[in-house]
């Protein structure tokens, strides 16, 4: 390697440099030129005037001679190109050529007459007055010269000057441009000295690292201009070296890493032929060393009746159809050593290198693998007392092909009862014997499963009357447990298994019907029945639906006016729980019973009580003449301290009169605490809130008991009302009733009144208020409101 | 490698080459004489345009010193001088060769006194008003020995030819050494010219010189204005009364006096300057007096072989 300098890039910086700086100069000089010519001038100029002066001097003390003198030495100087001095008279008095002298200046240059001439008209006072290369000079007022004024005029040859300049600055130019050059050149060949020894030391260095002296580093100088570079080709070097030296490690490290996986890796050249192997995987098949399976053909590992397919598929010659195969994790079998075979799993993966194709097959062994997977599957899918299947077990067995058949849920009964009583293993004596003689059944098309807690499943596709009757023969048998007799007995739900929901579903069918319908049935056996449950479902469903709407107020009154037996006139109304869920509309009938049987009640109350008390003090404040408003509590509340005071509570948050509120008391046959609750009515009395028994004739309860309570009112059931006109006994009851109470003083109101003979009939028995349909059937706010309105509008007006 | 040595061939020819280029132009021919009758034709061939070919400058000094220091000082470089003045410039390191013979001083140079002195030797204990070149102290020196005075029995006053008339006039002087046209205005005022050139012949020259250099780069020029002033020589010879008025120009004499003048000079052909400059020996013997004169020692700058060169004459005279 030789380093030729003239390809370095530096030397055609060094020419462009050199041509710049010559170019600076001349640019330079160029420029210099003009200055140079114009401080020339300036001097010369100087130099002329005081030349000038001194001619002026000789000429003012009429020294003739020495002015010609001082003329004659003055013309032998290149800038001058004639000289004269003119006295007035136009005579010459002295000039560069001595011929003119004492002329007339007419012969000599008439032209400067003419000149003179003008400018003297012109008003010609100053000095001098410069013209081209022409000046001319006057002296104003010459002391001793005859008395006469005299000129004179110089003719300065300026071209000199330039000439001068050029020749100045040519030398210039050309000293500059071959110090330049020489300079140029002399820094050129030094640097170039400098460089090529450097960089044959560089050369050196790198040669000697490239024959394998790895330690060798360039000598780095601190003061070199190379230093950045030197330390650069170090730092390579460096890297080179420890990369080189990783790349070793990296093969010893790979080496371990090989023989430390526990996977078996065997990689095989295109040919099949075993190329690496791994301890792990000599270990696999059963051999001792890798020296028995490496340069082996690879099919010495496959079983025979794979042979042919796997030599297709990898090694037949250079098109290798292994789609489907390659970087896939499958489980195969090998041969090992002494000629047995072993579970694998194995992933085969390809890679190229340096144009030839290996594979590399990363092999686990499964035989291990294998048991534990037999293992977990018992314990997932078998029971561990019964040894029968369990849930999973039985679901994996039904889940390859559509359900059918019917499914048996049976339980123990007493299970719970002897786990108590004699401790759980005789409990689990029982399930063992009970499980066994189920087993009896599993010849007949029958699948038994064992389930948590004495539970069992049956699957079978015998009719229901088959496996009951069986199932019915273990009942009230009598077994020993530990020399302990049991009577055994046992209930039992099954479904017709269908296609159109899940296994798991149609079992918690089965388990609903065990826990609600089958203890209830006579013989504990019982169908289930979906409809029912379906209906339990969407009864659950809407009580959720239910705790929304409470808890987000979707529930709101229509209110049915009481009318005045006598004026017709509406004295008050009743304020009746609604619910409209997305635009499905609830009746009370149907969601009211779903609160009662849970714990939604007393909410729906609570809303009630706050719903009522808020509107009447909207109405007040909107300044209507609002009528007493009631609502419906049930009586089995009503002796729970925490309802009245919610009463209170919403009667004082809103300031309502208490006159205005009414509370309907229903389900009073249903009270428990009579005298509780009697108490509280007495103290919602004492507040001053009115109380009325709601839908009186209904239950069973007679008079005595309803009177005896705080009430004010007494709502009679449409029924009771139908009832009267349609029997004298029931008219006899009904009127007795009323009679009591007007003695009582307890007012009454006819509850769905719906036609006139109703009305009628009624008002004959002084009812004081008719409520129902032939008056006014339930009306929405907006609507009741309206009415009342228009009502008090009459009465103002009326 | 190669390619770098053109590249700096190149610059280098292309930088030295205006260096080349200047030198190569001839330089222009600056002439300065001083008022001198033997001097005048060159002013008359100027006027009649005979220089017009070829570029020179005619520098029209006052006075030989004026000369002398105008080519010493570089402002001309070629000198119609005397010849001791000749020799003085060749001792001052001037390189310079005679080429041109333009008088022999035939009268034309004098020692005018006043009326009453009648004798050379009456010269002693007098004043005498002299230019300070070698021609005055080589005129002076001849006339002791006519004499047969010791320098220190006179009083020599240095002073300009331009000074000498009015000296005279004024009567600072009892004598000058000076010639025309100071000498022709001065015997016209009854002056008396006890001692002229006439008595030295072939001694009082003037010659014209040139710088060496000039000489080998404007050879050309040169010969032309040498050739110009052979023919207006021959023209003068040939019809004097015609240029008299132009001869007269400068030196502003009356016109019967300019023939006068003339008759005081020989005006040499070529052939006979180069008869004159043939004699070696008496010329170097006359080239040796004036630098004893001139207190020269070395008279190695003097030497005939060097001083003279007359490839111009003979060229002429060939032609």
């Amino acid at each position: 390697m030789k380093i030729k300098l003239t390809h370095l890039p530096f030397y055609n910086a060094a020419i462009s440099l050199i041509f710049t700086l010559i170019l600076v100069v001349i640019v330079f000089e160029l420029t210099l030129k003009e200055q140079l010519v114009s401080q020339q001038l300036e001097s010369e100029t100087a130099h002329v005037r005081s030349q000038i002066y001194q001619m002026e001097n000789f000429i003012n003390n009429d020294q003739t001679t020495e002015l010609r003198n001082l003329i004659a030495n003055l013309t032998a100087l290149p800038i001058y190109q004639d000289i004269l001095v003119i006295r007035e008279d136009w005579q010459v008095l002295g000039s560069s050529q001595v011929r003119h002298e004492n002329l007339h200046l007419v012969d000599v240059t008439p032209e400067l007459v003419a000149y003179v001439t003008q400018v003297v008209d012109q008003g010609f006072t100053s000095k001098e007055i410069v013209d081209g290369n022409h000046l001319l000079y006057r002296i104003p007022d010459p002391a001793d010269f005859n008395k006469n004024k005299a000129f004179i005029s110089v003719t300065l040859d300026l071209s000199k000057i330039s000439d001068n300049a050029k020749l100045v600055l040519t030398n210039d130019l050309i000293v500059f441009s071959f110090a330049t050059v020489f300079m140029a050149l002399v820094l050129y060949l030094s640097t170039i000295k400098v460089l090529k020894k450097r960089l044959r030391r560089i050369e050196e260095s790198l040669i000697d690292f490239t024959q394998g002296n790895r330690v060798q580093r360039l000598s780095q100088r601190h003061t070199s201009d190379f230093k950045n570079l030197e330390k650069t080709i170090n730092k390579m070097l460096d890297e080179l070296d420890s990369e080189q030296r990783s790349l070793v490690e990296e093969k010893d490290f790979s080496n371990i890493l090989l023989n430390s996986i526990s996977d078996g890796l065997v990689t095989t050249d295109e040919t099949g032929k075993i190329i690496v192997v791994n301890r792990s995987a000599v270990a696999i098949f059963g051999y001792d060393y890798e020296e028995e399976l490496l340069n082996q053909d690879i099919v010495k590992l496959v079983p025979s009746e794979y042979r042919s397919a796997h030599q297709k598929k990898f090694f037949s010659g250079h098109s290798h159809n292994t789609s489907g195969i390659l970087n896939k994790l499958r489980e195969v079998e090998g041969i090992k050593k002494d000629g047995t075979r072993v579970p694998v799993s194995i992933t085969i993966v390809q890679n190229t290198r340096k144009g030839k194709v290996f594979f590399t097959a990363f092999i686990n062994d499964l035989t291990e693998s294998n048991n534990y997977r037999r293992s977990m599957e018992k314990i997932a899918f078998s029971d561990g007392l019964t040894e029968l299947l369990n849930i999973n077990g039985l679901k994996r067995k039904l889940s390859q092909q559509p359900l059918s058949g019917y499914l048996a849920l049976i339980e123990l009964n007493d299970l719970k009862v002897i786990n108590e009583g004699y401790g759980y293993e005789f409990g689990d004596k029982l399930v063992t014997q009970f499980a066994q003689s189920l087993k009896e059944m599993q010849h007949e098309k029958c699948t038994i499963a064992a389930a948590t807690g004495g539970r069992f499943l049956i699957h079978t596709q015998l009719p229901p009357s088959d496996f009951t009757s069986k199932l019915n023969s273990f009942r009230h048998k009598v077994t020993y447990i530990f020399d302990l007799p049991f009577k055994l007995d046992l209930k039992c739900s099954y479904i017709r298994l269908n296609n159109e929901s899940s296994f798991d579903v149609q079992l918690r069918f089965c388990r609903i019907a065990l826990r609600n319908e089958a203890s209830a049935s006579p013989d504990q056996f019982v169908e289930v029945d979906v409809d029912w449950i379906n209906r339990r479902a969407y009864q659950s469903r809407l009580q959720q639906r239910l705790s929304n709407a409470i808890s987000n107020e979707q529930l709101f009154f229509h209110f049915q006016p009481k009318f005045s037996s006598f004026s017709k006139k509406i004295v008050a109304a009743e304020a009746l729980i609604r619910w409209k869920a997305n635009d499905e509309f609830i009746p009370p009938a149907k969601f009211i019973p779903i609160a009662e049987n849970s714990h939604l009640m007393p909410h729906i109350d609570q809303y009630v009580i706050s719903l009522a008390c808020r509107s009447i003090r909207h109405w007040l404040d909107q300044g209507l003449d609002v009528v007493p408003i009631a609502i419906n509590l049930s009586s089995k509340y009503l002796f729970l301290d925490t309802t009245i005071n919610y009463i209170f509570e919403k009667v004082g948050e809103y300031s309502v009169p208490p006159e205005l509120l009414e509370i309907e008391v229903t389900e009073y046959g249903l009270i428990n605490d009579f005298e509780k609750t009697a108490e509280n009515m007495q103290r919602l009395q004492n507040s001053g809130l009115k109380l009325a028994i709601d839908d009186y004739g209904t239950g069973h309860s007679n008079l005595e008991t309803v009177a005896a309570l705080p009430i004010q009112n007494l709502k009679i059931d449409q029924a009771f009302i139908k009832r009267a006109l349609g029997s004298d006994k029931s008219k006899a009851i009904l009127e007795n009733i009323v009679d009591l109470a007007h003695a009582l003083k307890i007012e009454l109101t006819a509850e769905g009144v719906e036609t006139q003979e109703q009305f009628d009939y009624m008002r004959s028995l002084h009812c004081h208020y008719i409520q129902g349909y032939l008056l006014s059937k339930p009306l929405e706010e907006s609507d009741f409101l309206e009415k009342l309105r228009e009502q008090n509008a009459l009465v103002s007006t009326g | 490698m190669s390619k770098l040595v053109y590249v700096f061939t190149f610059v280098a020819f292309v930088t030295w080459m205006p260096l080349g280029c200047g030198s190569a132009p001839p330089e222009k021919l600056q002439i300065g004489t001083n008022i001198w009758p033997g001097y005048e034709p060159i002013y008359v061939a100027r006027d009649k345009g005979y220089f017009d070919s070829i570029h020179i400058e005619l520098n029209e000094l006052r006075s030989a010193t004026q000369v002398i220091q105008a080519f010493t000082g570089g402002d001309i470089n070629v000198a119609a001088v005397t010849l001791d003045e000749a020799i003085r410039l060749a001792y001052l390191q001037q390189d310079i060769s005679i080429v041109w013979i333009f008088n022999f001083s035939n009268g034309a140079d004098a020692l005018v006194t006043r009326p009453e002195i009648t004798e050379l030797s009456e010269l002693a204990h007098k004043n005498i008003g002299a230019e300070q070149t070698a021609l005055g102290q080589y005129f002076l020196s001849r006339i002791l020995e006519e004499a047969g005075l010791e320098r220190k029995e006179l009083k020599v006053k240095n002073m300009d030819i331009s000074q000498h008339e009015e000296s005279m006039l004024k009567g600072t002087v009892d004598a000058v050494i000076t010639f025309d046209p100071v000498l022709r205005s001065l015997s016209k005022q009854g002056f008396k010219v006890l001692f002229d050139s006439s008595d030295l012949p072939n001694e009082i020259i003037d010659v014209l010189v040139v710088k060496n250099h000039v000489l080998e780069t404007n050879k050309t020029q040169l010969k032309q204005f040498i050739q110009g002033l052979d023919r207006i020589r021959k023209d003068i010879q040939n019809n004097f009364e015609t240029h008299s008025a132009f001869l007269n120009r400068r030196l502003k004499l009356n016109s019967n006096e300019v023939a006068e003048v003339f008759a005081d000079l020989v005006i040499p052909s070529p052939q006979q300057q180069l008869a004159v400059f043939s004699k070696r020996e008496e010329l170097q013997h006359l080239f040796e007096r004036y630098a004893r004169i001139l207190n020269i020692e070395d008279l190695a700058s003097c030497r005939c072989e060097q001083l003279v060169n007359t490839e111009l004459l003979e060229q002429l005279s060939e032609d």
